[in-house]
Order: structure tokens, then C-alpha cells, then sequence
């Protein structure tokens, strides 16, 4: 075969290629949906301590972040390790949270998808990879905190029974 | 490596806490125990452990009423520097330290050759 004749046939790959880039629609948006913020109080305390140390996901380049007191801090002259989690730090956990998987998770807020699809739950679960492992059981305390919560009404008595920070 | 750090008597002195027990708990319940020497470091090998994350971890020192437990678990990071850092601040609790109390008294110092203020 002569070298110039896989031309067409790349040229060919590459228009459909280019066609199906072109056919992402630019205006496309998703409505953002996040599960109740006051609700959230419960659960902040068991994702810090579940999730939220320094060296998993208290952390500021990971896509999730998860603020409090014995790990990441939002304010910049606030130190881990003292003060007790503040309002913002959990309305910045909650917001990054919400926007890992955003159509998902507005799914999962209009009640048409539930808790255990979303990565969050599965990573936590061990159902999907982690490099964090399984720190969660599907059922135990902190699982059940934290798929209420995203399932729409936390069960504030599982998040009591789960580990926090201050125990 | 599978843990190692180094442990100092305060946050802000470069004092190491010789002797002090590192004593470690895994996800399996498995336990293991190391003891730093004068620079204050401890080392646990692949071979003597490989402990499963997450780790609950406590230091003991025979200046100390009691252990000091960590006041998180280690989530995956076996290395203690890769969170705590010299300077404290958003995304560190500092150095890996056992007293609070910067006017307590200052245990023997080893010297710089062994990492002591000298």
C-alpha cells in the first residue's frame, strides 16, 4: 500500500470527529440542585471526620473538599486543628459536594435517581475505586447520615451515632 | 516506608521527643508500635507492617501524664510530613507535637548532630 493512501480514511476519521465536537451544544445548562443547607449541620461533622482529613479529601486540589476543623481550613489565617468548623466552611464542603457530579446530583434532588448512584456514595462505599478504600458500609451510621441527606431528609439520629470530630 | 515522621516535645521548638511510642491502629484492628529515636524519628518499614487505612494513632512519652492521641485518623498518608508541615496554618496543624504548654519545661535536648536546638 502505497503511504498516501490512508489519507481519505483519515480525512474521514477526522470530519467525524470534528462533527461530533461541533454537536456539543454551547447553550446547553444544568439547573444546580443541592440537598437542604440547614440539614447539612448534621451531616458536616460525620463527612469531616469520615472524609475530611488533611491527607484525603482536606485537601484543596481535590474536587471534593471537605472544610472543618481537624483538616482543611477555608480562611487563610484560620489553623487546623483549632477553632470549630464555621458556617462558611460548611456551606463551602456542601457547594463542592453538590457540584462533583451537578445533573446527577439535581437527579437526585428531584428524587428521579437515588443517593447510592452517585459517585460520592459509591467511592465512599468501595463500589467504585478509591484510593481512600471503603471508609463507609452500606447501612452503617455514617452512610445512612449522608444518604438521607442526599435522598432529601437526613436521619439526624444516624448522623449522632457516626463518628465526628468531637465525640 | 509504609508510616514514618518525625515527633517533637512542642509545636514551635525543634526539640525531638526522644523515646516517645508511636503506637498505631489499623482498619483490620492490627496494631504496631515504634519508637522514635534522638532526632525524634520513626520509621516502619513495608516488611515489619503494612498496616490498612485508615490509621488511628496515639504518642506516648514517659514526660507525658498520657498518651496523646492524634486528633484525626490518617486517611491514606502514610508519610506524617505530607500534612504536617513546619508552619501551621489552613491546610496544616504544624509539626507533629505533644505539648501544648510552650512554657513547660523543655525535655533533654540530644544536640544538633540528633536534630536538638543544641
Amino acid at each position: 500500500m502505497r503511504p498516501g493512501a490512508r489519507l481519505p480514511c483519515l480525512v474521514a476519521v477526522l470530519a467525524v470527529v470534528a462533527a461530533s465536537c461541533t454537536s456539543v451544544d454551547p447553550e446547553a445548562t444544568v439547573v444546580a440542585a443541592c440537598p437542604d443547607e440547614l440539614q447539612f449541620a448534621s451531616v458536616s461533622p460525620v463527612m469531616e471526620a469520615s472524609c475530611g482529613t488533611l491527607d484525603c479529601h482536606g485537601h484543596p486540589a481535590r474536587p471534593l473538599r471537605i472544610y472543618g476543623e481537624r483538616g482543611l481550613r477555608l480562611g487563610q489565617t484560620d489553623l487546623s486543628g483549632e477553632a470549630l468548623t464555621t458556617a462558611a466552611e460548611r456551606a463551602a464542603s456542601r457547594r463542592s459536594i453538590c457540584s462533583l457530579q451537578p445533573e446527577a446530583m439535581a437527579s437526585v434532588a428531584a428524587a428521579e435517581m437515588r443517593a447510592d448512584a452517585l459517585l460520592l456514595v459509591q467511592k465512599a462505599r468501595g463500589e467504585a475505586f478509591h484510593k481512600g478504600g471503603a471508609p463507609v458500609a452500606a447501612g452503617d451510621a455514617t452512610d445512612t447520615c449522608i444518604t438521607t441527606w442526599l435522598d432529601g431528609a437526613a436521619d439526624t439520629q444516624a448522623c449522632a451515632n457516626a463518628p465526628t470530630p468531637d465525640p | 516506608m509504609s508510616v514514618a515522621g518525625t515527633v517533637y516535645q512542642k509545636r514551635d521548638r525543634d526539640i525531638p521527643a526522644w523515646g516517645a511510642v508511636v503506637r498505631l491502629t489499623d482498619a483490620s484492628g492490627g496494631r504496631f508500635e515504634s519508637r522514635a529515636n534522638c532526632a525524634g524519628n520513626f520509621y516502619i518499614t513495608v516488611g515489619d507492617w503494612e498496616p490498612v487505612f485508615p490509621l488511628v494513632v496515639e504518642v506516648d512519652h514517659a514526660d507525658l501524664p498520657a498518651p496523646v492521641p492524634m486528633e484525626s485518623h490518617i486517611g491514606r498518608e502514610g508519610a506524617c510530613a505530607g500534612c504536617h508541615v513546619v508552619d501551621s496554618g489552613p491546610g496544616s496543624p504544624g509539626r507533629v507535637f505533644l505539648l501544648d504548654d510552650p512554657a513547660s519545661p523543655d525535655w533533654a535536648d540530644p544536640g544538633p548532630q540528633c536534630g536538638g536546638d543544641g
